[in-house]
């Protein structure tokens, strides 16, 4: 994946509909995940965001 | 089997496995047998489903088989994210989603249909989509400074609209209002180019929105981008300042993607370990 995400004809293609390309490994996504998610929790529930 | 054959099938499955991020992984030597499918849970052409086109193109050329992009919009892209955490393990389902997928639904849904922590295997985070702040063009306010100033003076006067409930566009505008210590009204939209419409026409006042629908607004003279969220300048709108620059260091925020596997171990299926 790395190496298809480096392919400079996909990061050509990718700047030019704006997407920013950089290609990161996970060294622990349920790490990263719930720790995304506990902090996106925490704004849900001081700003009130609920679901659409 | 000829000395070609195997050196080209060995090629193949060496390919795969760094594709998929790990020496351990071990496929099988006939990978990929069939045409593989990457889901992406939005409808065709929105900018998700044109970066997961590129992806699948680039793979199809090194793998050798078709990769066929599956949209399964809906429920918030929950959908998708159900289909593919019990999908097979199999090295023929990948999923491209984001933060939309993976961390937004389980803070704001009481269910989830997927554990995205448990039930999905990264094969890595492919890059991001930057947020920006805007507002209509000649808005007598004309920086962050005199908004937050503005808010603060008028609490839950100003507009801040969001390309939808939940969404990306509407956590960043949230950070932004908490960190800045102020109260606006939160407008959400039904999707980015209604909300990017209203702020045009002055109907909304403010609105956060991916750099891919607002990059051509200011080229047309239409809005003014006040910050962007991304700890460092976007490339997109080299002019525009950085939160963190403007004295929000703690703001970096934007839609990030990844292509994950459902959780499993590819090797199982094909009996080599």
């Amino acid at each position: 994946m790395e190496a298809t995400i480096n392919n400079p004809t996909v990061v050509e293609r990718f700047t030019k509909v704006g997407f920013e390309p950089g290609f990161a490994r996970y060294s622990d996504w349920a790490s990263a995940i719930n720790k995304e998610t506990a902090e996106m929790k925490q704004i849900a529930q001081t700003a009130g965001i609920k679901e659409d | 089997m000829s000395f070609w054959m195997k050196t080209t099938i060995f090629a193949a499955a060496f390919a795969a496995a760094a594709m998929f991020g790990g020496a351990n992984l071990a496929l099988a030597d006939d990978y990929p047998e069939r045409p593989l499918q990457l889901v992406v849970p939005f409808p065709p052409g929105g900018a998700s489903d044109v970066v997961a086109r590129i992806i699948g193109g680039e793979l199809e050329a090194r793998l050798g088989k078709p990769v066929i992009v599956m949209n399964r919009p809906g429920g918030g892209t929950t959908i998708a994210g159900k289909e593919v955490a019990r999908a097979a393990p199999d090295g023929y389902t990948l999923f491209f989603s984001s933060n939309s997928t993976f961390t937004l639904p389980a803070a704001v849904k009481e269910i989830v249909p997927y554990d995205a922590a448990k039930d999905f295997e990264p094969l890595g985070q492919v890059g991001k989509i930057t947020l920006a702040l805007v507002t209509y063009k000649d808005n007598p306010i004309k920086d962050l400074a005199a908004l937050v100033a503005e808010a603060k003076a008028n609490p839950d006067k100003l507009s801040l609209a969001s390309f939808g409930a939940a969404t990306v566009s509407h956590f960043a505008g949230e950070l932004f209002k908490s960190s800045a210590g102020i109260k606006m009204v939160h407008l959400p939209y039904k999707g980015s180019a209604p909300a990017m419409n209203d702020l045009i026409g002055k109907h909304i006042q403010y609105h956060v929105d991916t750099v891919i629908a607002v990059k051509p607004q200011p080229d047309a003279g239409t809005v003014r981008v006040l910050a962007v969220f991304s700890a460092k300048r976007t490339p997109y709108l080299p002019d525009v300042p950085t939160l963190a620059e403007l004295g929000y260091s703690g703001i970096d925020f934007a839609s990030w993607g990844a292509v994950v596997t459902p959780k499993g171990d590819f090797r199982r299926p094909y009996g080599t370990s």
